[in-house]
Parts: structure tokens; sequence; C-alpha cells
């Protein structure tokens, strides 16, 4: 995965609404480097109306942005030229055959009509779509109208491409091979913004990750640094007093979660003190300490948290 | 067996700031999937059929030189020995009546033609969310609907123009003594077309901007074509005030036409031939002004409904 510290998106305060109050971006603010992105978010999160406003298919409200260091209001052809956009939805011309598709996306971006042509074959060969170019497209499959809006959207060779809901629609196949690719568009020096509901998807192809919800970053940094989870949680195994050792380690201000059937001990200590509080527990309340290990979290856990929903059951 | 490895290739030099004619790119894609349909195909040939029959027709009328001056005396009003003695005017007066007739009939097929080819352009692209990915292009609106306006205007100007064109050719060959009468015939028969066309490719793509139903938008245009002519026809013939026939596409259509064509000629013929369904027409009190106020409105409301679509925000 390349990833360079350019930033390929800087969004400040987006804002939009849409008829009957609804507020589709509150405010947005964030920041997306180069590299593969991944915009996680529920249905209505804001996730694609943010696309669209990047893209000056929407008007925002207020707040400013900048794609690939162009102004989305003032600069919008600009940035349109150096963009790829690959809609959630099916967006094909009906009765179009798909080279004609591509090759007219590729004209639309201000390539050659021989280019455009010569560039649509090969696009719709890597996309996997050669044998079946000169079809309508009205008669594609799902995974292979996916793949004709991919190749419709790399056809003009943009630096920075933006995908929503990708893998929409597809059986587990064709979704390993959307994946493939947009791992490999990223390898080849392409920007991807990833905009997903799928976990997976993101924990698989993308280095950093944007929460959003409500029509803002709820979280955002890298999928490391997301599940590694707070510095301060522990799990624990223990022999002894579970009462004793409890008391002593709320003494010493942690918090506890303690699931007596299956003997899980998790432990919250205060900000910067690492595990000397559950050793001194330990020894002041005679407790042996069986097993002491950083609580890792799922990518899922941290979308829960972040759109303030309970995990389901103990995770 | 070979194998292929998938590869990405990056473009060696990134694509031109902005396509040039980007409006031409979506007309020449759009035109050859919009005429694929097979009662599009019969139209659009279908409307070369009268071209076949007016040619016979000239081809007769040149091996019968009494037949000839006949016609021509009758268009013009007055009785010759030899087709040398006519006069450029009245060789004209002739061949308006013979275009206008022409475009008469080829207007007819338009009507079918645009509904057609037309009535789907953004209907369909609204409904299967194309918009998105025309406007995720660095275009402008005004591309789009030029596009689109192109998309539309082309079957239709050709079936227009290119009958009348061929049949003026035909007479001008068969007969050459003619040529210096009519050759103003075929700039003003190429304006008439490409007004006409114009006008019903915008009217048309502002139908079909309002909803998602190519059906309904086609229902419309019926409506608003044949359904007004009708209509206003009835309501002129009983009330006798000419001013219903302002109501009428069609009739309005018509009234630029033979203005292009030249009226006053046109006028003599309608008279001297009793013309019932010319007469009417010609009757507009000498001015061409208000069909061509409501056909710019027309016009101007059908841009509006379509930029207005394409406004971001208002995108469905």
């Amino acid at each position: 995965m390349t990833d360079s510290p350019e930033t390929v998106v800087r969004v400040q305060d987006l804002q939009l609404s849409f008829g009957r109050g609804i507020q589709a971006l509150a405010g947005l603010s964030a920041e997306i480097s180069a590299g593969c992105n991944g915009l996680l978010g529920p249905n209505g999160a804001g996730k694609s109306t943010l696309i669209k406003v990047l893209l000056g298919l929407l008007e925002p409200d207020g707040g400013q942005g900048m794609v690939l260091d162009r102004d989305i209001r003032r600069e919008r052809t600009e940035v349109r030229r150096r963009v790829g956009y690959m809609p959630e939805r099916d967006a094909h011309v009906p009765g179009m055959v798909a080279v004609d598709y591509v090759s007219m996306m590729g004209e639309l971006s201000g390539m050659t009509s021989i280019a455009a042509v010569k560039r649509a074959h090969e696009v719709l060969h890597y996309v996997d779509l050669g044998e079946a170019r000169y079809r309508p497209v009205d008669g594609f499959s799902a995974g292979m109208r996916q793949r004709l809006k991919l190749a419709a959207a790399i056809v003009h060779d943009p630096d920075l491409l933006f995908l929503d809901e990708p893998t929409n629609g597809l059986d587990p196949k064709g979704r390993r091979y959307m994946l493939d690719l947009i791992q490999e568009l990223s390898r080849s020096g392409i920007s991807v913004i990833l905009s997903t509901h799928l976990l997976p998807d993101v924990q698989e192809v993308c280095r950093r990750v944007l929460v959003v919800n409500d029509g803002a970053v709820k979280r955002e940094g890298t999928v490391e640094e997301l599940t590694r989870g707070a510095d301060r949680q522990f799990k624990v195994e223990f022999m002894g007093e579970s009462d004793l050792f409890l008391a002593a380690l709320n003494d010493r201000g942690a918090e506890t979660h303690y699931d007596a059937l299956s003997g899980q001990l998790r432990v919250t200590v205060p900000e910067g003190v690492g595990t000397q509080p559950i050793i001194e527990a330990a020894a002041a309340s005679r407790a042996g300490v069986k097993h002491l290990t950083k609580v890792t979290r799922s990518l899922e856990e941290v979308f829960l948290e972040s759109v303030n929903e309970a995990p389901d059951g103990d995770s | 067996m070979a194998i292929h490895e998938r590869v990405y290739t990056r473009l060696a030099a990134p694509p031109r700031k902005r396509s040039t004619l980007p409006a031409l790119s979506i007309s020449r894609y759009g035109a050859r999937q919009a005429t694929r349909g097979i009662l599009t195909k019969i139209v659009y040939f279908g409307a070369f059929t009268p071209a076949i029959f007016f040619a016979f027709f000239i081809y007769g009328i040149s091996r019968n030189q009494e037949m000839l001056l006949g016609v021509i005396g009758g268009v013009g009003i007055g009785r010759f020995d030899s087709i040398d003695q006519v006069p450029a005017e009245t060789i004209y007066q002739a061949g308006s009546a013979m275009t206008w007739t022409m475009l008469e009939i080829q207007g007819w097929f338009a009507i079918f033609l645009t509904a057609l080819v037309g009535a789907p352009q953004i209907a369909d692209d609204m409904r299967s969310h194309a918009f998105e990915v025309y406007l995720a292009r660095p275009i402008k609106r005004t591309d789009y609907l030029l596009g689109k306006l192109l998309v539309v205007m082309r079957p239709v100007l050709t079936i227009m123009v290119l009958p009348v064109i061929l049949v003026l050719v035909i007479s001008n060959a068969l007969i050459p003594e003619t040529f210096q009468g009519t050759w103003p015939l075929y700039p003003r028969a190429l304006a008439v077309a490409v007004i006409w066309a114009a006008v019903n490719g915008l009217v048309i793509l502002g139908i079909s901007s309002m909803g998602k139903s190519a059906r309904y938008a086609s229902v419309i245009w019926f409506v608003l074509t044949v359904g007004t002519f009708i209509v206003a026809g009835i309501l002129q013939q009983t009330t006798g005030d000419p001013a219903f026939d302002l109501a009428s596409y069609k009739h309005n259509i018509y009234i630029v036409v033979v203005n292009i064509l030249g009226s006053d000629q046109l006028s003599q013929f309608a008279q001297t031939t009793g013309d019932e369904d010319m007469l009417p027409l010609l009757d507009t009190s000498g001015s061409v002004l208000p069909s061509v106020a409501v056909l710019a409105g027309l016009g101007a409301l059908s841009a509006w409904l379509i930029i207005r679509r394409l406004t971001p925000g208002r995108l469905p």
C-alpha cells in the first residue's frame, strides 16, 4: 500500500441540510491523506453526501473543502478532471454497450476520441469485462455492473478515486475480486477513498479510516490506531478472591468489568500509570495474576462505539 | 496456455484540461444508442418515402413539357409557352410551394421521431442515475444540455432536410432551368429544418426532464404538438378568433416556416390553388412575432427546466 503524507482531501466545517431540516453534513471537518482510506459509517451517516459535495454534485450550505489542492466550489471542473467516481447506484446509460460507455466517459474527461477508445478496451480487460465489452450494459449482472462502474471511474487514470459501496450486491468471489482491484489501484499510486458500511472491506484494503455518523467525523486514524484500543485497557486472568482483588483495583482508581461466569476481567487503569495498579492490587489482595494482556478492539467495536450503539453481547 | 497477468497501467500523460467539445461526444455516443429501436428505424427510414413520391412526380413532369408548364403556371398565376420564358420568381414560387408541402409532411414524421429519440434522453438518465456519472466529469451543465439536444437534433434534422434537399437536387438535375429560381430554397430549407429540429429538441428535452418516465414524456409531447393543433383549430374555427392559433405549437412552427420560405409567394400559391389548410395559416395579419415569441418562450422554459434539474442539490 502506498501511503504518503500528502493530503488529498481537506474539508472544514462542511454543512448541508436537505428539506424538512434533515442535516446530512453537520460541520464535518477532516483531512484525508494519500493512499487507501476507508470512509466508514452506517446507512444515512453522510458518506455518499460527502463524496457528492466533494465532486460538486451537491452544493454545501457552509464550510470549505479542497480536493487535490483545488477548491470544491470554485474549481469543480478541475477537481473532476483529476478524480474518478464510482457511484453507489447503478449509473449506466440505458442501451449503451460497455465499450461505448467507458470510452464516452474517457472523452468527457478530456481524452481524445482515439485515446479514449483504446483506453476503454484496456480498462475493460483490466476489470475482466473484456469478453463483454460489446454487450449492452442493461444485461449485465450486479458484479459486472460494479466492475463496469470501476472501469469508467479509472478510464482517465485519475489521481484520486471515490468508491461508493463498491462491493454492494456482490457474491464472495466478486467481492474478493473487487477488493483485489482496489488494492492494486492503490498500489499503483492512485489514492482511494472507499465509502462503505462493510467493515471487513475497509480492514482488508485501507490503512486509514474515518468513521462518519450524523454528518460528522466521529473517529479517524490508521486501522492499527483505532483497533489498538486505549493503552489503559487490560484483560486479566487471575487466581484468588475476586471481591478483594476488584476492591483493591477500585481503590487504586481502576475501572473493572468482571464476568464471573467466564472469569474474564477487564481493567481500565488511570492515564499514564501502565500496569502498576494491577500488580499492586494483586499483591495487596493476595491474588495471583495468570495472564495480563492489552485489550485489542475489533474495527466493529470501534465502529459501534462511534455510532453510539451497544455491541451485541460481550465482545 | 498463455497466462495474462492483470496489470493496471497508468497513462503516460494526463488527459487534456477539458474535453474540447464534450457536447459532441455526448451526442455521438447518445445518437448511436438512441436510434437503435425498431420503431425509431421504421419512422426514420419511413420519413424518406415522401421524397421518393416527389422524385417520381418531378421525373414525370420533367418528361412532359406541357404538364411542367401547367404546374408552374398554376403556381405562378400565368401561362407560358416554354420553360425559358418563366421568370425566376415564378419558379421560386413553385419550388417554395413544393418545399413547404414536403416540410409539412416531414414535420409529422419529425413529431414521432422527436418523441422516440427525445423523450427518453433525460428521463432515462434520471431513472438510471446516469446524471451522476455525466456530471462527475469535467463538463458543464450546458455541455450536457447541448449534447442531449444534438442527440435529438441529428436524426430529426436529417429527416427534415435531407429528403427536401434531395428532391430539390433531383428537380434541378432533371430541369436545369429551375436552378436559377430555386437555389435560395437550399439555405432556406436548411434554416427551417434547423429551427424546427432545435425547437422540437429543446421542448422534448424540457418535457423529458420533468420526470423519470419516457412514456409520460411522449404523451405530454403529443398533447403539446398534436393535441393543441386540433383543439386550437377547432376553437379558431368555431369562434373565428385567430388568437387561438397561437396556442397551437404546430401552428406557430408553420408561421415561422412559411415566413422563412417566403410567405408572400406561398400566399399567392394558396390563394391560386384554394388550399383550405394553408390559407388560415398564412393569415398572420402580417406579423410573425407572436409565434416567434411563443416558440422562444417554450424553448426558454424547456432550457430552464433542464438546467434547474442539473443544479447541484436538485439532482434526482
